[in-house]
């Protein structure tokens, strides 16, 4: 699926005095397949612009495009459980008795047969890592296993877009192997990901495109490469230590993941 | 109006609270109508928002009154109608009940409308305080008080945020009659009030940390000042109301 | 539970480990919160299962949820807390309020309502409340895992301020925040597993490993390359070993 922002504007307690324009005009587009980031400091609107994937909040002006169709037109349930949003610390929504029931939620929503169900349930818990967890109150488990079952409840839906806002916030850096990991194999069953986060790191090494926002429009589009070596302020310790090389870094190109860092490094050392 | 201490409008309105039960005649409403009107107009509240206040209370006042009149049978009878009668005394209680609930809400609403919530829990901290010595824990409650106004915009954010994620799971808050739509609740509450409970356990155990042990031997940051105009204001108020309950 | 150390006055130790391996157990046994079924406890002196008011008054903890640990409606109010509870004098309380807040680069927020403020802002008034009060050992608790990357900068650079003239105990996951450290113990299981300075940490991929503690990027491409972590702490400390290795490899042909 083609998923396109256009023109994107979102004033928040309109004709308030708390009046706060939140997007100022930003277009985006979520290709077919592809893993996009977008980055950018508190503020930038980051979270309210995904937040109009589901159409979660309506735009104040500006289109959701879905395959080239006004999103606004479509069964809502429907865009729903095709643009799966887990929002930030999504395990706060935490609420059945079982784990297994809990994920089990948006499917039953859809109207599958419970052998659909329990198959959904069973296979977004272990693509999660969290299958062993079925039987247990969601209440009783760690950070960490928390925010596995909420996101595998939002996986359950059988999207062909998961948004994903700052998945691993609060949790140990460990997680974020566990993170990459999950993308890679949503990438590799055809599902696009939209990874919005703060950790530069987990982008510089997740995504194929990058949209760097900053209060409420886009400072720049592009791969990895193309912006983190052009926004200066925002780059990841890769990209640090690659700039910090000064004049020695040119012909070394534009390494943004660990591999190929290191791998440059060792040419610029002599090794 | 709005700088005044807040004790003494809370006992201004505690005051007219109590002489509203005591006041029986017209004359005497009619008084205490245009204190409160006055009092309204001095706030500087604008009238709009006011009667805003006034309307959940709108349906219960013209419930009372229309129950006094139709089922009083005191004093003289005025209209017979079949099995329903009017009495001029169900006439009199019904008005007198429904000024007097419209009097009380409006007194209420002023103190709220003119004081902060914070104000008004630290003076209702300090005029508790003397029950202490009963073993009323007068301190508890006023802390109760701060703590619950400083989450209620956290709570209300959270309530947002976990509606939202059922919703983006699918969850439907506007279908079907009302059973449905209480059982639709059931995602958004269980998991708001656990997480609530978690909350509370972890700031009592910050409170702690920052040397928090009852209000025993605690001093207070903020300050109430009882000035001139305060006890001006409250005596004022009381001697309306005094010439309202005796006319 | 099996955990003994001691922490001189002054020393700025560290605490790494798995989730459930009892580091903010430990947390709460040093400030009284919860009291050990064996085995002593003494901060300054005294015993925090017996004499937690005390120890409080000496101890502050800085926690990881800087919204659960923000108790009054105004930013200046809730500095003030700990002071009240100290039963410290109105007039006092002002000018140690007023002072603290400045401390931590919040003048001007007094009377802003939490709601409206950042995580890193938040943890920074926890901080200021724990200034107000002057107390010699500070606890952090994770203090930055809930926040984004400009918070964690707020709050480190504002912890880099005053922990040199304090003692001070870091729980953390993030190793590269640990860098000043003059030792790191290592909790797992409820076991301390090591205590050693932060570079034999960083050093040690199998320590690193058995206790699920992540390298920072930086320091992995550093031992990726072979290079002494001692002075590898940032990428341009990094970028100018891998210069001063490839004019070392130019001079040596």
């Amino acid at each position: 699926m083609r998923l396109e922002l256009k023109d994107m504007r979102h004033v928040y307690a309109r004709g308030t005095t708390f009046e706060v324009e939140a997007l100022r005009g930003v277009s985006v587009t979520v290709e077919p397949g592809e893993v996009l980031g977008i980055v950018g400091g508190m503020g930038s609107g980051k979270s309210t612009l995904v937040q109009h994937m589901n159409l979660l909040l309506t735009p104040t002006s500006g289109e959701v495009l879905v395959d080239g169709v006004d999103a606004t037109t479509l069964k809502r349930s429907d865009l729903r459980r095709r643009v799966g949003l887990a929002l930030q610390f999504p395990e706060a929504a935490l609420f059945a008795p079982t784990v297994g029931e809990d994920v089990a939620f948006a499917p039953r929503r859809l109207g599958l047969d419970e052998g659909e169900v329990r198959a959904r349930v069973r296979d977004s818990l272990e693509a999660l890592g969290a299958g062993h967890l079925s039987g247990r109150s969601p209440f009783a488990l760690s950070g960490g296993e928390k925010r596995r079952v909420a996101v595998a409840g939002v996986l359950a839906m059988g999207p062909e877009v998961l948004v994903l806002d700052e998945p691993t916030a609060g949790l140990d850096p460990a997680m974020r192997e566990d993170l990459l990991g999950l993308i890679r194999g949503l990438k590799a069953a055809g599902i696009s990901v939209v990874l919005v986060s703060h950790d530069l790191e987990e982008v510089a090494e997740a995504t194929d495109r990058v949209y760097v926002m900053e209060r409420g429009a886009v400072r720049a589009v592009g791969t990895p490469a193309e912006v983190f070596y052009r926004v200066a302020d925002l780059a990841p310790a890769t990209v640090q230590t690659v700039l910090a090389l000064g004049e020695a870094h040119r012909g070394v190109g534009r390494p943004v993941r660990f591999r190929e860092t290191l791998a440059a490094l060792r040419t610029v050392a002599g090794n | 109006m709005h700088a005044l201490d807040p004790r003494a409008k809370i006992l201004a309105t505690a005051g007219l609270v109590l002489g509203l039960f005591l006041v029986d005649s017209i004359a005497g409403f009619l008084v205490v109508a245009v204190a409160v009107a006055a009092l309204l107009a001095a706030s500087g509240i604008p009238t709009g928002v006011f009667l805003r206040i006034l309307r959940p209370v709108a349906f219960i006042v013209a419930l009372t009154v229309l129950f006094q009149v139709l089922f009083s049978r005191e004093g003289a009878t005025l209209v017979e109608w079949g099995p329903l009668e009017i009495h001029a005394g169900g006439l009199r209680l019904g008005l007198f009940l429904g000024l007097r609930i419209l009097l009380l809400v409006s007194a209420a609403g002023l103190l709220t409308a003119t004081t902060a919530p914070v104000a008004l829990a630290d003076g209702i901290e300090d005029l508790l305080s003397p029950l202490e010595r009963l073993r009323f824990p007068a301190h508890e409650v006023a802390m109760m008080m701060t703590i619950a106004l400083r989450f209620i915009p956290t709570l209300g954010e959270e309530a947002e945020k976990i509606t939202k994620a059922q919703a983006a799971r699918g969850a439907d808050f506007s279908q079907g009659g009302p059973l449905r739509r209480a059982l639709a609740l059931v995602p958004v509450l269980v998991p708001l009030t656990v997480g609530t409970f978690r909350r509370a356990d972890e700031l009592a155990e910050a409170m702690e940390s920052r040397g928090y042990r009852g209000g025993e031997g605690r001093t207070r940051y903020r300050e109430l000042r009882f000035r001139a105009r305060d006890a001006l204001a409250l005596v004022v108020t009381q001697l309306i109301l005094l010439v309202g309950v005796l006319a | 539970m099996n955990v003994s150390f001691d922490l001189r006055a002054g020393e700025y130790v560290g605490i790494v480990g798995p989730n459930g391996g009892g580091k903010s157990t430990l947390v709460r046994l040093l400030n009284g919160l919860i009291r050990p079924d064996s085995g002593r406890v003494r901060v300054a002196g005294y015993d925090p299962a017996t004499e937690p008011y005390e120890v409080r008054k000496r101890l502050g903890v800085l926690f990881q949820n800087p919204e659960n640990g923000f108790v009054a409606p105004f930013v200046e109010d809730d500095v003030a807390f700990g002071l009240e509870n100290l039963g410290i004098a109105r007039e006092e309380m002002r000018s140690r309020v007023a002072e603290a807040i400045r401390a931590v680069g919040l003048a001007g927020y007094e009377r802003r309502e939490p709601h409206t403020l950042s995580g890193g802002e938040k943890q920074r008034v926890a901080l200021a409340g724990f200034l107000a009060i002057g107390p010699e050992i500070l606890v952090l608790d994770e203090p930055t895992s809930m926040l984004d990357t400009a918070g964690r900068r707020e709050v480190l650079e504002c912890l880099e301020a005053l922990r040199t003239t304090r003692t001070v105990l870091h729980v953390t996951h993030h190793l590269e925040e640990l860098a000043n450290a003059d030792r790191v113990l290592v909790l797992n299981g409820g076991s301390l597993v090591a205590d050693v300075p932060p570079e034999r940490l960083l050093s040690d991929s199998d320590l690193l490993r058995e206790n699920r503690l992540v390298l920072p990027t930086v320091q992995r491409l550093a031992l990726g390359l072979g290079l002494s972590l001692a002075r590898v702490r940032t990428p341009g400390e990094l970028a100018g070993a891998v210069l001063e290795r490839a004019a070392r490899g130019a001079g040596a042909r």
